[in-house]
């Protein structure tokens, strides 16, 4: 237990202060939902990348 | 507490005199009174840990009552933010870069904002969006 929160804490500390402020004043279903759009703008992303290297690779 | 009240109960506590622990420090004894006094703004970081060491505690005490961030005070802020974010949301943000975690703060903060001005702007008004005006309300 106390092994956890310590990587919670070394998690946290690789987080800008400034961010974890304003996250942590946010009601957990507001965080939920950011990471859910986090989420998807990481697949987006993810997505628009390989097309691109699809496209470069068949030009 | 004051950096110069929390010097003179740690050198009382021990017993020492102004006299031994400005020698101890390399400080003259009329600074270390100065100090005592809070009639020192901003002593240097040196001078501190020289006073802290001449009375033997941990530096960290002084550099808390002078005001300085330390590894002690950051990490309880910290484990203060860690403790109300989503485990989840930490890890995620934990693997972006700061550069990325920045703009990241800027743009939801952007959003806020966007949705204080619209809820302020459609207080009122029939064409309020309510699932807008809504989020802010649970909080």
């Amino acid at each position: 237990m106390a092994g956890n929160a310590e990587n919670r804490l070394a998690l946290a500390e690789k987080v800008d202060a400034d961010l974890l402020q304003f996250l942590a004043r946010l009601p957990r279903r507001q965080q939920r939902a950011v990471l859910l759009l986090l989420m998807v703008v990481e697949n987006l992303l993810y997505e628009m990348m390989r097309e691109r290297r699809l496209r470069e690779d068949i030009d | 507490m004051e950096l110069g009240k929390r010097i003179r109960e740690l050198r009382e506590e021990i017993g020492f005199t102004q006299g031994q622990v400005a020698v101890q420090a390399a400080v003259s004894q009329g600074y270390l009174s100065q100090l005592e006094n809070g009639d020192v703004r901003n002593p240097s970081a040196a001078v501190i840990l020289r006073v802290a060491q001449a009375i033997h505690v941990d530096p960290d005490d002084l550099f808390e009552a002078a005001g300085y961030p330390t590894v002690r005070t950051l990490k309880e802020v910290y484990e203060g933010y860690e403790a109300n974010v989503d485990p989840d949301l930490l890890r995620f943000l934990a693997r972006l870069p700061r550069n990325r975690q920045r703009r990241l703060l800027l743009l939801l903060e952007g959003m806020e904002h966007l949705v204080e001005d619209t809820r302020r702007g459609g207080e009122g008004t029939a064409g309020q969006d309510p699932s807008l005006s809504s989020q802010r309300g649970q909080e």
